[in-house]
């Protein structure tokens, strides 16, 4: 028998890496997760802006905030906004779970498809194809008004008109969390039912809808409270009523008063992390957060779905429903980007053009910002899936003395909306960066959107990793490797697949992203989203429908390619 | 030679004990099996010989080097340990081929290629695998992939051999015939090993010594005959094999020997009683196989019982008979016992009740 060397007695640094590594991974999350929003509550209690120097302590600027009228206007005008979305998203996100789930509706495989395309797609293209086709000016409204006795009821440019907008983007949310819960129901439940006599409608009613409550809640529990965070709504909708929400009082105190508000703005920003924060734990409490993953690798075995006489008439209702939030908004977009101008009463057919695709691609600042949003997805993407591995792993495959709090600092993000990240990230940049050198390149922005999609890489990545018996790595280690050998050679090599799933899943976010930049915005450094908001109010649609049509046809592709690379299952899984 | 030493290890998470001053030792090539039910600390002792788990007292020593030792802060990470492990689940690495497995301890050693090659094929042969070297983990069956583990686990020539449940994962035919295997295998390395199990029959067939593990503490040590046929408590006595507890009375003890009168009845039987038992409440422990139908000519202790059923297992029969308030088995090939059997007593054991 050959005699194998030991292990070589290895330096001082290979010995204390892993040690060095993890402790190098838990410093920097926490950094750069809470430590932006340090300097946001430190402005919220300072009486100057922190780049001047002098001022001190005070707390003026909560007192200037919850003083102000239009502040409560903007928070009643949001919690309206929360509450009506909210509710009709839960209504429709339910019953459309339920019937795609669980009964056996003809086209079924398409409208589940079509449930996860807003999900995974740019939001704003859309609410722009909502707004082309059914604000009052818009091409529906206007055939509809001129050609049908339908009343128009409805203005967008309303609270409840936002609310019905956000419903459409909210629904599938809802959808996925029941379909979840329904996945992983006990099918014999409603077996039972149907020996004790009830029929398939009744026993679907009885016994496995009451069941769906906790998800139902937690699903509007994250609905509310993502409504509390939405900003481009609001700037396209609201402005010209003025209707304010608490995002867009917040920016227009930024922007646009003088002298400079930002004490104020920052206070109002805390209150929101607050409100968020405590939403946040509240869905906790509901769903115990990690737990729900865990049940994506439950039972196998699928339920047989019922069957029930006029179920036609109810896959013709989800048609309809698909139509007119999706494939019509669409279409409008569509026509917009290749009409020079989008009216009922001129035949689209005879003003197709080009143009819009030319100005986009000629001017500057279109170009730029598609560019910009391409490398800050595709780079930053890049590290922040190097990030999240590291995270996961050091959270869950490490012996480290503080590795459990890492999971739940690298879910927060969740709970801090876009506008306080951008503006948590000003703070930081004015405090350490004096120069700007940070703030005026692609870096800014790209460090802030990366970290909002932390969360989003980890839920995609954490399953997988769960689902990865830890003998692997144990058996690694007893082989002679250290920590650092043990995840380099073994886990990652095995996670290549779920690397991979979380990193297109950070490229089509961050592609998409757009709020965080509201703040940190400087000229030559404009993203998609920005540049388009920007440039629709000042009437440019055609231009502005090209500029989304390309982002979408970007996320559509870079998703069809990871599905046909991937399989499709590793994207229903993670897609909520 | 001592080749490993355990002494006084004790780990507790949060209020529970899962280790309670657990000592014991392994000769050189010795095969020394940790036997218990689930959560007695079996596995957690092993993961603590292996490095992944840290006691929190205690020592562990490799013929004579210290691995592990609290008192003097001495706690070799698992890497340096040099301990090959075969996981319950087999933790065959599935990205690698069944030859990159099995050398995956060599390259992090820096064993030379070639010479890597020749080890790989040397222990793949060893364990009946040459030719599927360049299999995946996934085109093995069970039992192919445990032998990979062990392969990966001998390949480096490691001090000690550890094995968490290694055949819990095969089907009963597989699992004897793996068992004889391995011993044999064990046997012709030479290598001292650990081995862990919840299966007194795996446990009593294979092992030199078996230890023992109730409640995260060493319950007895010894060769598999001395646990089998002097339990040193009850527990012992049921994990491994099963006995009956006939409730009853000693009503008096003198010279080793105890008037006991079973529940229910008034006549006293003569047992062996030794010198902890005092006259009061009692369990007689005694094997169903311990128990025979008397002959005419019986000498020594006998029960008369009643009939009450039959289970029939294939190569014997399990008779439940009843005397008094107590009912228990007895084991043998007879297909039928008289109505009213006189049992002799064979090999058993009074355990005094608790006064709680």
């Amino acid at each position: 028998m050959l005699t194998v060397p030991a292990l070589r007695r290895s330096s001082w640094a290979v010995r204390h890496r892993s040690t060095a590594v993890q402790y190098l991974v838990w410093v920097l999350t926490v950094v750069v997760v809470v430590g932006p929003l340090v300097p946001v509550v430190w402005a919220s209690l300072w009486s100057t802006p922190l780049y001047d120097d002098g001022g001190s302590w005070t707390l003026a600027n909560y007192r200037n905030l919850l003083s102000d009228p239009a502040w409560w206007t903007a928070v009643g005008n949001t919690a309206v906004f929360a509450g009506l979305a909210t509710a009709a998203a839960l209504l429709a996100g339910t019953a459309l779970a339920v019937a795609l789930n669980r009964v056996r509706l003809p086209g079924r495989r398409v409208f589940r498809a079509l449930m996860l395309a807003p999900i995974l797609l740019p939001g704003l293209p859309l609410m722009l194809g909502w707004i082309s086709m059914y604000s009052k000016a818009g091409y529906v409204t206007s055939w509809l008004d001129r050609h049908t006795p339908v009343p128009v009821f409805w203005d967008l440019y309303t609270v409840p008109g936002m609310a019905l907008v956000a419903t459409g983007s909210l629904t599938p949310l809802v959808y996925m969390v029941v379909s979840t819960a329904l996945a992983t129901s006990d099918h014999t439940l409603e077996l039972a039912a149907r020996t004790s006599g009830a029929g398939p409608v009744r026993a679907l009613l009885s016994a496995t809808v009451p069941l769906l409550r906790p998800a139902v809640l937690n699903a509007g529990v994250i609905g509310f409270a993502l409504c509390f965070e939405v900003v481009g709504l609001p700037m396209l909708l609201g402005t010209s009523n003025n209707i304010d929400f608490v995002s867009t009082y917040l920016l227009d105190n930024w922007r646009n008063a003088y002298p400079p508000r930002q004490g104020l703005v920052s206070a109002g920003a805390v209150l929101l992390l607050v409100l968020l924060s405590a939403l946040l734990v509240l869905r906790n409490r509901l769903a115990g957060d990690l737990a729900r993953f865990t049940t994506t690798t439950g039972k196998p075995a699928a339920s047989e779905p019922i069957t029930f006489r006029g179920r036609w008439v109810v896959s013709a209702l989800i048609a309809w429903y698909f139509a007119v939030t999706l494939l019509i908004p669409a279409a409008g977009l569509t026509l917009q980007a290749f009409t020079s101008v989008l009216s009922p009463f001129i035949d689209p057919w005879t003003v197709l053009t080009t143009d819009h695709f030319h100005t986009v691609w000629n001017n500057n600042q279109f170009r730029r910002s598609l560019t910009n949003s391409l490398l800050i997805a595709g780079v930053g993407g890049l590290f922040a899936t190097i990030a999240v591995t590291a995270i996961a792993l050091v959270a869950h495959r490490s012996q480290m003395r503080m590795r459990r709090g890492l999971g739940h600092v690298v879910l927060y993000p969740r709970a801090i909306p876009g506008i306080v990240t951008g503006m948590a990230f000003f703070w930081s940049f004015a405090l350490l960066d004096k120069g700007g050198t940070i703030r005026s390149s692609l870096w800014g922005i790209g460090i802030a959107f990366a970290v909002r999609s932390l969360a989003l890489g980890y839920t995609a990545f954490y399953p997988a990793l769960a689902a990865l018996g830890e003998d692997l790595d144990r058996a690694a280690r007893v082989s002679g490797a250290d920590w650092f050998t043990a995840m380099r050679t073994i886990l990652v090599r095995i996670l290549r697949p779920a690397i991979a799933v979380s990193y297109v899943l950070l490229f089509v976010a961050m592609f998409a992203d757009y709020d965080p930049a509201l703040f940190l915005v400087t000229p030559g450094n404009e993203v998609i989203g920005l540049t388009m908001l920007g440039l629709w109010a000042t009437g440019s649609a055609g231009p502005v429908a090209a500029l989304a049509l390309i982002q979408l046809a970007v996320t559509a592709l870079v998703l069809g390619l990871a599905r046909l690379v991937f399989g499709r299952t590793a994207f229903r899984r993670t897609a909520q | 030679m001592t080749a490993l030493t355990v002494e006084s290890l004790t780990k507790s998470f949060g209020a529970k004990l899962a280790l309670d001053d657990v000592t014991f030792t392994a000769e050189e090539g010795q095969l020394l099996t940790l036997l218990g039910p689930s959560g007695c600390g079996k596995s957690t002792t092993l993961w603590s010989i292996a490095g992944l788990h840290q006691p929190d007292h205690g020592r562990i020593t490799f013929g004579g080097d210290p691995v592990f030792d609290a008192g003097r802060g001495v706690n070799l990470p698992a890497e340096r340990r040099e301990c090959g492990v075969v996981f319950q689940s087999y933790a065959i690495w599935p990205h690698m081929s069944v030859h990159d497995n099995v050398a995956y301890p060599l390259k992090l050693r820096k064993v030379p290629k070639r010479e890597r090659a020749a080890r790989v094929a040397e222990v793949l042969a060893l364990v009946e695998l040459d030719g599927l070297a360049g299999r995946y983990p996934h085109q093995l069956s069970g039992g192919q992939q445990q032998r990979v583990s062990l392969a990966r686990a001998l390949a480096y020539q490691p001090r000690v051999l550890l094995l968490d449940e290694p055949f819990s994962n095969l089907d009963a035919k597989l699992r004897d015939r793996a068992r004889a295997w391995l011993r044999d295998l064990q046997q012709r390395v030479g290598i001292t090993t650990v081995f862990v199990t919840h299966d007194q029959d795996e446990a009593l067939s294979m092992s030199d010594r078996v230890v023992v593990m109730h409640d995260g503490a060493v319950a007895q040590i010894g060769v598999p005959e001395d646990v089998y046929h002097r339990p040193v408590d009850l527990f012992v006595a049921d994990f491994v094999g099963s006995v009956n507890l006939i409730p009853g009375d000693v009503v008096s003890v003198s010279d080793g020997v105890a008037e006991f009168v079973i529940a229910g009845t008034q006549t006293a039987v003569r047992v062996a009683a030794d010198a902890s038992v005092r006259p009061g409440p009692a369990d007689l422990g005694v094997r169903p196989e311990a128990l025979t139908l008397a002959a005419g000519d019986t000498t020594g202790p006998t029960i008369s019982a009643e009939r009450v059923g039959r289970r029939f297992l294939g190569d014997h029969y399990r008779h439940l008979v009843r005397c008094g308030d107590a009912e228990f088995a007895v084991q043998n090939a007879v297909p039928e016992i008289p109505e009213r059997p006189l049992l002799q007593l064979g090999e058993h054991q009074l355990y005094p009740r608790n006064p709680s």
